[in-house]
């Protein structure tokens, strides 16, 4: 393992958001833009490219320079957005296969489960005929009308049609609650993100792989991901490092990564009524309050402080930051879900060391006591995890998130602007969404979908259970009829390049 | 001499066990074919779900041609698992035809009216001449594989049935010891199921039908050296096997292999279009069909190499892995085949699978590369062996790719139990086998775990 952090990523060349979700800027906005005219939106692009956020900062103590800017801004494309800008058609077949169909194409849609009011047809922006060629992030420290509106005056500085470029639509976002640090439904959020190796402190136990998250280094596998080469006869700056094992060529890809961005609308009202009703069908639990914060913390997974249940499974346990991600499934005597329930949303997004394929069926998946087999599904499901960079748009609907005004809440628009960065879309932003989240018969189970993401999708077939296994003395307990809490409102799978391949688009076909 | 009908016999008494099927026919009008394919997949109820055709999974395939030899056809595949009281293969796939020829005539006549020799419309007996064509074409698998081996649908349903029944009495039942909880259970199942016609047949006082056991059939795991063996003793195939050694490292020096970046560089809207037709046929529901046919390499040795190499792989099969519900270690295949055709110049793989294409093939690359480097490392492309059965297809990325460049858009496909997996289903079975055979008082615990 690397003992000097980062010393083997090129950190110069990597945007800062990849790397970090900037927590100290506490404003942020997304804008999605077109692009109208090429050569003045490359010619703006070179000018842009240094006033851009990169992960420099990161190679020195906080203290001393290079510094985070106060305003990190970063740029992302989609594959028609490459295109537009003149990016040579061998780049563009180079980036994989879902980046190139994008996340509106209708057969991903359908595995996705963005069906009914989620199909790409009802959404706001990224849908067919509303396609969207770049997203332009901006972040900044105050979350005051002021820092706003500061944010707002670089938007509009920059993104002007004498650059080539036109907004499409424009995102907000709003501070998570510094202490609570909750999203819409009331739980702490923002507590599992993989590490990659490169920048891992000492110690941490997840880590993941360089290549799972950047393009030009070694992924889970041991290979180098499928990237983009451009001719390097058009690299005429020679702004990108030369292909490997490829003479002639320069990749194009190094050092960027694939950004997934989904607006996820949530209908917190819709979450607690369901919560506080069907509580009542479980024998023995508490009326009111307590009996609600039981049913909904095994649906998530974690009590609405983040403590996980699989380690506080009667009440919350004490709100130690650095204990929150720190627990293993089986380690904690929870192999089969007696305590987290095997289709929590925490479980199923992150099972952890869970014996896949099905904890229960230890003649097929091995004896979760077999310490080799936890190994191999521990690394397993390395294979499988995306870094998070998501932020909350909307209004909080009670400032404490109390349950029961959550519960009697207002319809306004609120809910996740759910961002994370990958190396591979099949491998690990898709087969977590589709195999493991909204997947009614992951692990094991029959007609259980994440009950978060996942209720009501028509494919494979509708399903609205949650399941929560038996413990000693206590039969197994179900509940039915989940609610659709998520819809999808907009998305576009983007690619984050890295500076030089951002330089390199700058002098495309000049 | 079994009787064919399917359907009045109660599960628990028939021994029905399962059986597969392919018939492949040359196609002469691919146009009228390919839209009365289209036309039967939004057609409702399938003809298909015929109770007494007993079928689990079915489909029909336009194969194209092998663009690099001028004799090769466009093919019509049909494949069919169904259940079966026969005994052997013969006996059952005739009798299966024959059903289908019954019961779904007009379907297949039209659908086979596209190919080439069928009998001209108004020809008298068309049923039995259906049939007789059906039966011409049919071709054997080189090697196969069951996950629930011996269950018929109608126990399947049963056991699906039977496990929501449970859970729906549990989830209102009392805490209490599990003892005490097991026989509730059981007494509630054992009254239900005189009224309930969804537990028809069920008896839970007489012991559970009986399975394989898979620990005695695992010892005939070693049978998968046989057919090496067996075949060193005839003349001709001896000199070519006493040749392997050095064959095989010729071709893991010299073999072309996928190469995933020159493919991908060259992607026209023509490969775009294909990849769309592979996507729009996938994730319906809980499974999806495979269709992969890729052209044998070049080169003397090969189709004896893979025969071998497939009986290996189809007797650790036929011997263990249907007892164990995984083929290798994979746990996600109802189905699979692969068989050779046109000259035995092509392979033809189908899988019927659980959840999403990246899922499956993920658990190939992670969990059985071996066996897959076996049955697929003489066909064309195949990622890099070595030794002929290590890395291939580990090495991810290209694995993947070589897969879906080979595949094929299924047509139409039909199953009779959407909503399950092969987990469940032998889940379902490990359920109901101890309810009639009451588990020690430690295995009660792994039983309560189970109803999840």
């Amino acid at each position: 393992m690397n003992t000097q952090p980062g010393s083997s990523l090129e950190l110069d060349e990597i945007q800062g958001l990849v790397l970090n979700g900037y927590r100290h800027h506490t404003a942020a906005r997304y804008v999605m833009f077109e692009i109208v005219d090429a050569a003045r939106a490359r010619a703006w692009l070179g000018s842009v490219v240094n006033h851009l956020q990169f992960g420099d900062y990161r190679k020195t103590p906080r203290e001393q320079p290079p510094f985070i800017r106060d305003v990190c801004c970063n740029l992302a494309f989609t594959h028609p957005g490459f295109a537009a800008l003149g990016l040579p058609t061998i780049a563009l077949n180079g980036f994989s296969q879902p980046f190139q169909e994008g996340l509106a194409d209708p057969n991903r849609a359908r595995r996705l489960g963005d069906d009914g009011a989620s199909d790409p047809t009802k959404w706001a922006w990224g849908g067919p005929g509303r396609p969207v060629h770049g997203l332009l992030a901006v972040f900044g420290m105050h979350c005051t009308p002021e820092g706003y509106a500061a944010l707002k005056a670089v938007i509009d500085a920059t993104l002007v049609e004498a650059n080539g470029v036109r907004e499409t639509a424009v995102l907000d976002t709003v501070p998570t609650d510094p202490v609570l640090r909750k999203e819409h439904f009331g739980f702490r959020d923002g507590i599992t993100n993989p590490q990659i190796a490169s920048l891992a402190q000492p110690g941490k136990g997840d880590i993941i792989a360089d290549g799972e998250v950047l393009l030009g280094y070694e992924n889970g596998y041991g290979h180098l991901p499928m990237a983009p080469h451009v001719p390097a006869e058009t690299d005429r700056a020679g702004v990108l490092a030369p292909a490997v094992a490829r003479p002639g060529f320069n990749d194009f890809g190094r050092n960027g990564s694939y950004l997934v961005f989904r607006q996820l609308q949530q209908d917190v009202r819709a979450f607690w009524e369901y919560v506080y009703k069907a509580k009542d069908a479980i024998p023995g639990l508490p009326a009111g309050r307590e009996g609600a914060e039981w049913l909904a913390s095994r649906l998530v997974g974690r009590w609405p402080n983040g403590t996980p249940i699989t380690r506080y499974p009667e009440r919350p346990g004490p709100d130690a930051e650095d204990k929150l991600n720190d627990f293993l499934y089986y380690e904690t005597g929870d192999g089969f879900g007696a305590r987290c329930p095997i289709g929590a949303h925490i479980r199923r997004t992150n099972p952890r060391d869970t014996t896949l394929p099905v904890p229960h069926d230890v003649e097929l998946s091995g004896s979760p006591d077999d310490a080799e087999k936890r190994k191999a599904v521990l690394a397993l499901t390395a294979l499988h995890r995306i870094v998070r960079r998501g932020r909350m748009y909307g209004d909080p609907a009670d400032p404490v998130y109390d349950l029961e005004r959550l519960r009697q809440c207002d319809d306004k628009d609120r809910g996740l602007h759910f961002l994370c960065f990958n190396a591979n879309l099949n491998r690990q932003f898709e087969f977590v969404q589709s195999n493991w989240a909204v997947n009614p018969t992951f692990a094991g189970l029959s007609r259980d979908p994440d009950p978060l993401l996942g209720a009501r999708r028509t494919v494979p077939f509708p399903a609205a259970d949650f399941t929560m296994p038996g413990g000693p003395g206590c039969p197994t307990r179900r509940v039915h009829d989940l609610p659709r809490v998520v819809e999808v409102r907009g998305g576009a799978y983007f690619f984050m390049p890295s500076r030089g391949a951002l330089r390199y688009l700058a002098a495309c076909g000049a | 001499m079994p009787t064919l009908s399917l359907t009045p016999t109660p599960e628990r008494q028939s021994p029905i066990r399962q059986e597969s099927l392919t018939v492949l026919a040359r196609v002469d009008r691919e146009a009228p074919l390919r839209a009365t394919l289209d036309a039967l997949g939004a057609s409702a109820p399938s003809v298909f779900a015929d109770p007494e055709l007993g079928i689990h999974f079915a489909r029909l395939v336009v194969i194209p041609k092998d663009g690099d030899q001028a004799d090769s056809s466009v093919w019509l595949a049909f494949e069919s698992n169904f259940d079966t009281p026969f005994s052997g293969e013969v006996e059952a796939q005739a009798a299966h035809l024959d059903a289908l020829s019954a019961r779904a005539r007009d379907t297949l006549a039209e659908i086979f009216g596209c190919c080439s020799g069928f009998p001209a419309a108004g020809s008298p007996e068309p049923a039995g001449r259906l049939a007789a064509y059906l039966k011409a074409g049919l071709v054997p698998s080189t090697a196969s594989y069951q996950g629930h081996s011996h269950r018929s649908i109608a126990r399947i349903r049963l056991e699906r049935d039977l496990r929501e029944i449970i859970l729906t009495y549990l989830e209102t039942a009392n805490g209490c010891g599990p003892e005490q909880l097991f026989e509730r259970v059981r007494d509630h199942v054992r009254a239900l199921s005189k009224t309930d016609p969804r537990l028809a047949g069920l008896d839970v006082d007489q012991p559970a039908p009986p399975l394989p056991d898979p620990v005695v059939r695992s010892q005939h795991l070693s049978e998968g050296w046989a057919p090496w063996i067996e075949a060193g003793k005839l003349k001709d195939t001896l000199p070519i096997l006493l040749n392997l050694p050095k064959a095989l490292l010729e071709w893991q020096k010299h073999d072309a292999v996928f190469d995933v970046r020159e493919h991908q560089e060259r992607w026209t809207d023509a490969d775009r279009e294909a990849f769309s037709a592979i996507a729009r046929s996938e994730d319906h529901g809980t499974q999806n069909a495979l269709t992969h046919v890729v052209p044998l390499r070049e080169g003397s040795g090969r189709l004896t190499v893979l025969k071998h190499a497939h009986a290996t792989v189809n007797r650790i099969s036929q011997n263990h892995f249907q007892y164990i519900g995984q083929l290798g270690t994979i746990p996600s295949i109802h189905f699979a085949k692969w068989l050779l055709f046109e000259s035995d110049r092509r392979l033809l793989f189908f899988s019927n699978y659980d959840k999403s294409w990246e899922s499956y093939l993920g658990d190939f690359v992670d969990r059985a590369p071996e066996g897959l480097n076996l049955a697929w490392s003489c066909t064309r492309e195949y990622p890099r062996t070595v030794a002929f059965a290590f890395e291939g297809a580990k090495d991810e990325e290209t694995f993947k790719s070589w897969t879906r460049a080979y595949q094929v858009p299924t047509q139409f496909f039909y199953s009779a139990y959407t909503d399950l997996t092969i987990e469940t289903i032998n889940n379902n079975t490990w359920i109901r086998t101890r309810l009639h055979d009451a588990p020690s008082a430690g295995g009660l615990d792994a039983w309560l775990r189970r109803l999840t």
